[in-house]
């Protein structure tokens, strides 16, 4: 293991890469949207996954990412969100990247029993603990109008299989493509290694399409306003969040708005990341 | 045990370096408790306690405990190695709702106190954190509030030990029932004696007269560590303990780390974030 000796190593950055991404957004967010998944935006846009896979750097819509022999931090970010069509729709909001999983889809906003429909999700190739590992609720065609819930069952950390999760709003306000529904946890857990099934407390009105997401939250980073650029560094100014950039990581983006004004809009567009990742050692 | 020496000493702790032992503890909190919609009310405290989320939330204490660092509803932190110390080096967080985040040690809880009692209603237990003349300033004592009390006003003091161990003193009366002030997950911070500074125990509870509905609350000595503050909601924040002051706040053994909230409106907010340690011996 080779850490970031100094702040001299640090401020020099001699071994590094900068990943790229910029996206336009195309699905509109929805006003009561509170995090919508960047994956399958354009440009370099994943796609809905079908049957479970794990996620690597390689699965298309991840941000171009080389591995290293030795161990790699991500140190600087810097964020533009600009106004959606030249009109802002919002005033600013929030920037996750993570590490994607596990991924799988085709599960039905019309359907009230356990759905198994290309799952259970694919096993962990990182953070195999499950420990901090998140399942959130990707939406890849818009659900229905009328808001439900939906719960899904799980192993957690232990492991231990068959948990319940809480209950989560679905359809309704979070029925648009890439809205993103984190999934909270059954009493006493703290973490996902895989979900079994999915079920909605009745039907949304509209098929649409939808999947289990897993994924590891790696940063948070502030977009204070919208139309600006905005350079954030890990160590200075971010809380100390330099996070690991594990082997093969899948990395991709969730924005969260603040402020949305309209039923139907983008939130804001484009979404322009630059993040500096550093070698140690 | 030794303080953190400079920049230098931080990246290459945060980066793993040196025993350095970080940790990034992703967290979620959703608006919720169980199947029921949370609620706040502006200009008040609200406990995230029993809100759902990753990891899960906690539940109402019933007798007397002194939660820790694998109490359900914590953020569930490693311990720090022997003969070290643990620092947060910050919080981001993505909060849905204007107000300020509050991350608390919990150093005791009990619930099961009824809002029809008018006799001292027992506190008890024993703070094992914080708890002498040299570290308890700080340590504050909060109503919070389990199962709706009545609409009656009435005023509640508490009877507890203060930083210069001398027992049996009183705190201000602060207003308990009626709206805003008998909701579940409300807290009520209570004003300690002129003079006083820190709390080492609480002996008891009394109500001034009956708020008409027993309901269930209890007691919970907390001891703030950091703030993050929002005035949009939804725009992410970060609450930089490296470079900001007071500075990075050390992180006791066996610590439990929860979640206060003072919100600026009635929705409750959805909070997204990570939590950021590094460790020194």
């Amino acid at each position: 293991m080779a850490a970031i000796p100094d702040l001299s190593a640090y401020k020099s950055v001699k071994r590094f890469q900068t990943l790229r991404i910029a996206k336009v957004l195309s699905n509109n967010a929805g006003q009561g949207t509170v995090w919508h998944s960047l994956w399958t935006e354009g440009h370099d846009a994943g796609s809905a996954p079908g049957a479970a896979a794990a996620c690597d750097r390689n699965t298309a819509g991840a941000m171009p990412l080389f591995n290293s022999s030795g161990e790699q931090f991500a140190i600087n970010f810097t964020i533009s969100a600009g106004a959606a069509n030249g009109t802002q729709f919002c005033t600013g909001g929030t920037a996750m990247l993570c590490d994607r999983l596990s991924h799988q889809s085709g599960l039905d906003g019309t359907v009230t029993t356990a759905q198994t429909t290309n799952l259970p999700t694919a096993a962990l190739g990182r953070y195999t603990s499950g420990v901090g590992v998140m399942a959130a609720l990707e939406i890849y065609s818009n659900l229905g109008a009328t808001g439900r819930t939906a719960t899904i069952s799980y192993t957690n950390e232990t492991p231990t299989s068959g948990r319940t999760s809480q209950a989560v709003a679905i359809g309704g306000s979070q029925k648009n493509t890439g809205t993103f529904i984190p999934v909270p946890l059954q009493t006493g857990d703290k973490g996902v290694t895989a979900v079994a099934s999915v079920t909605l407390s009745a039907s949304t009105g509209t098929g649409g399409n939808f999947g289990v997401t897993l994924f590891r939250p790696l940063a948070i980073v502030p977009i204070p306003q919208i139309g600006l650029g905005f350079h954030f560094d890990g160590l200075i100014g971010l809380g100390g969040q330099v996070p690991k950039i594990l082997t093969d990581a899948c990395l991709f983006w969730v924005v969260g708005f603040a402020g949305l004004t309209s039923a139907t809009t983008d939130g804001f567009s484009p979404f322009v990341a630059n993040i500096r990742v550093m070698e140690g050692g | 045990m030794g303080a953190l020496a400079d920049l230098s000493d931080v990246i290459n702790r945060l980066t793993g370096g040196n025993s350095g032992a970080p940790e990034a503890i992703p967290f979620f909190k959703d608006a919720a408790v169980g199947a029921v919609a949370a609620v706040t009310v502006a200009g008040r405290l609200s406990s995230l306690w029993q809100y759902n989320g990753i990891p899960s939330g906690g539940s109402a204490p019933g007798a007397v405990a002194t939660p820790d660092n694998t109490t359900t509803g914590g953020l569930k932190q490693t311990n720090p190695a022997g003969g070290a110390q643990k620092w947060l080096m910050g919080v981001a967080a993505h909060i849905s709702q204007p107000g300020t985040l509050v991350l608390y040690d919990r150093l005791l809880h009990i619930s099961g106190l009824s809002g029809t009692s008018l006799v001292a209603q027992t506190v008890g237990g024993t703070i094992s954190r914080y708890n002498n003349t040299n570290t308890c300033v700080g340590n504050e004592i909060w109503i919070e509030i389990y199962t709706q009390i009545g609409a009656s006003s009435q005023t509640i003091t508490a009877s507890y030990t203060n930083q210069a161990g001398t027992a049996g003193q009183t705190t201000q009366a602060a207003a308990i029932g009626n709206t805003g002030l008998r909701e579940i997950q409300r807290i009520i911070p209570l004003p300690l004696a002129s003079g006083d500074t820190g709390v080492e125990a609480v002996a008891s509870v009394t109500l001034s007269g009956s708020t008409g509905t027993a309901g269930d609350f209890g007691v919970t000595v907390a001891h703030p560590l950091l703030t993050v503050a929002t005035g949009i909601g939804g725009c992410g924040q970060v609450r930089d303990a490296i470079s900001g002051l007071p500075s990075v706040p050390e992180i006791l053994t066996n610590a439990c780390l929860a979640f206060a909230f003072f919100a600026a409106g009635s929705t409750a907010p959805q909070v997204m974030g990570i939590a950021n340690f590094i460790e020194k011996g």
